[in-house]
């Protein structure tokens, strides 16, 4: 089968400018993406569920708006997905799990709510680790097997959104939404070849959204190109007084000014790597370099960084933190379902049933010392440039090594402090797989961090994102 | 996992009043009681007692948001 890859291939970015000038309708982005969709879903599994019927109406009412000149926002029109632990109106939420749900089925995550409102078509449910949690392993025992990565299906996506990232790097979604409690929007993003963006804790609403750990949930676009996160977070960030952590103050707009360059800001390169696992693999190494070669050569004075503990290393105190808080979300149904869990899940909750008090207490004492040293780190420089994984994506049956993945990666510096942080592509190692690196700004610099993915995205020239031997590497 | 670790985790479950796993499940629960005491023992303590643990709203990052 054929498809006309340029369709599948746009950005939303592209694809919204195309419709806007009248030489693409979202029905034909739709058929385009259906057609995909179709082919390739029954190898990537990137969704649990999906409604095409469904989306084609929405997608014919959209091209009806965009022929009047009536579209409703730079996202009417276009398809995307949901990480499974996002309650949704339209379609069942079951976190990939066969524990029974006993949320309220009318519920609609305020984002969904947002971008629906806005026009963007929701496809379906997004794969995820199961109640997008986990230890890092992959042990195949839930109700669907585990996406798998469009660039090479043998290899493991990153998680815990991992049907996400995935349905955007095969092309199966213009963007998809994934939550981020540990580097879980940021690592499938980085495995997969596409960006992740992990906004400032609070400036997007959590109301809706099955809750991991109270203190770290962020919700996040994944999505083509850091234009599209720019899009995308502005559409659906602000305050929402259904959400407690909601940050009550206006999220400024983050496309204005997105291509303002690094001239004269100051890029703090993070140079105390070593972690339990030593260092980044040479081709991430390689990937800093090239990266940080570049925001100096766009005009930014790069300053040498070190963290308080090197960035592999905060998911000690995080690990304590977020174990305890997701037990308490979901003891009763460990209590009474843990029988139907797979796990990995298990035996998460199981280490947070364990947890002392006074380890739980120590950690957050521990974490105020260390949000408070990566903060004192943005008052010396604008943004952070280092790595998001230690290892590209590894074979999905190499146990250890994906359960490494996430637990070596840097995923967890900026969940627990609450900064903004992005993951982007930056090449391909010697077997063909994705290379990223990650950005940080300070709290509420969501903007100027975009501005600097941005202007590395360019440097890099990060496209193409969606893996381009997929029909022979999935069929 | 030793029989005392199961005999410990056997404890806990019967002192919160749930059923106590068996077999596969206990030596399971076992490890977990393991994990979560090592990860604990590496959280460094401060001796400053003045330090307060970061819980609840965080101020820090809406100070900031409304600067």
């Amino acid at each position: 089968m054929t498809f006309p890859a340029d369709l599948t291939n746009l950005s939303v970015t592209e694809a919204t400018a195309a419709i806007d000038a009248g030489s693409l309708t979202p029905l034909d982005l739709f058929h385009a993406l259906s057609a995909r969709i179709e082919t390739y879903e029954p190898a990537i599994h990137a969704y649990l569920r999906y409604d095409l019927s469904a989306a084609e109406t929405l997608a014919r009412q959209a091209t009806d708006r965009a022929r009047k000149g009536q579209r409703l926002s730079p996202l009417d029109g276009l398809p995307f997905g949901v990480k499974d632990n996002v309650y949704t109106t339209r379609f069942a939420t079951t976190a990939a799990s066969a524990v029974p749900q006993t949320h309220d089925p009318a519920l609609n995550a305020t984002l969904v709510t947002k971008l629906e409102a806005q026009g963007a078509i929701l496809i379906g449910k997004c794969n995820t680790w199961e109640y997008g949690t986990g230890t890092g392993h992959v042990r195949f025992d839930l109700p669907m097997p585990p996406a798998v990565n469009p660039w090479k299906t043998q290899h493991y996506t990153g998680g815990s959104s991992s049907g996400s990232a995935a349905a955007v790097a095969a092309g199966l979604a213009s963007f998809a939404i994934g939550t981020d409690s540990g580097g879980s929007v940021r690592l499938p993003a980085a495995g997969c070849g596409v960006v992740g963006f992990k906004p400032t804790f609070g400036r997007i609403s959590r109301h809706g959204i099955m809750p991991n750990t109270w203190s770290f949930d962020t919700p996040g676009p994944i999505c083509a190109t850091v234009a599209d996160a720019a899009l995308i977070y502005d559409a659906i960030a602000g305050y929402d007084a259904a959400d407690p952590s909601s940050l009550d103050a206006k999220a400024p707009n983050t496309t204005a000014n997105l291509g303002a360059g690094l001239a004269g800001r100051r890029v703090g390169v993070v140079r105390n790597l070593a972690g339990p696992n030593g260092l980044p693999d040479a081709a991430i190494l390689a990937a800093l370099s090239q990266a940080e070669a570049a925001l100096k050569a766009q005009g930014a004075q790069i300053v040498d960084v070190e963290m308080p503990v090197a960035p592999s290393e905060f998911r000690a105190i995080a690990g304590i933190l977020n174990w305890s808080e997701c037990f308490t979300i979901h003891e009763a149904d460990y209590q009474h379902h843990r029988h139907l869990m797979g796990r990995a899940l298990r035996e998460k909750l199981e280490s947070g049933m364990y947890v002392r008090a006074v380890d739980y207490l120590s950690a957050a004492r521990e974490r105020r010392r260390l949000v408070a040293a990566v903060d004192a780190l943005f008052g010396q420089v604008d943004v952070l440039l280092l790595p998001i994984t230690y290892r590209t994506a590894p074979h999905l049956h190499d146990t250890e090594a994906v359960r490494d993945f996430t637990t070596g990666s840097a995923g967890s510096v900026f969940s627990l402090t609450g900064h903004p942080a992005i993951s982007g592509p930056a090449g391909l190692d010697a077997d063909g797989l994705p290379v990223a690196v990650q950005l940080a700004a300070g709290f509420c610099q969501d903007a100027l961090l975009l501005q600097a993915a941005q202007a590395l995205e360019t440097a890099l020239d990060w496209r193409p994102c969606r893996a381009p031997n997929l029909a022979e590497t999935a069929l | 996992m030793s029989d005392q670790s199961e005999a410990t985790v056997r404890a806990i479950w019967q002192a919160v009043g749930w059923t106590p796993p068996e077999g596969e499940e206990l030596s399971r629960a076992a490890e977990a009681f393991h994990r979560a005491a090592a990860l604990g023992r590496g959280v460094p303590r401060t001796t400053d007692k003045t330090v307060s643990p970061m819980l609840g709203p965080r101020d820090d990052i809406k100070k900031q948001a409304q600067d």
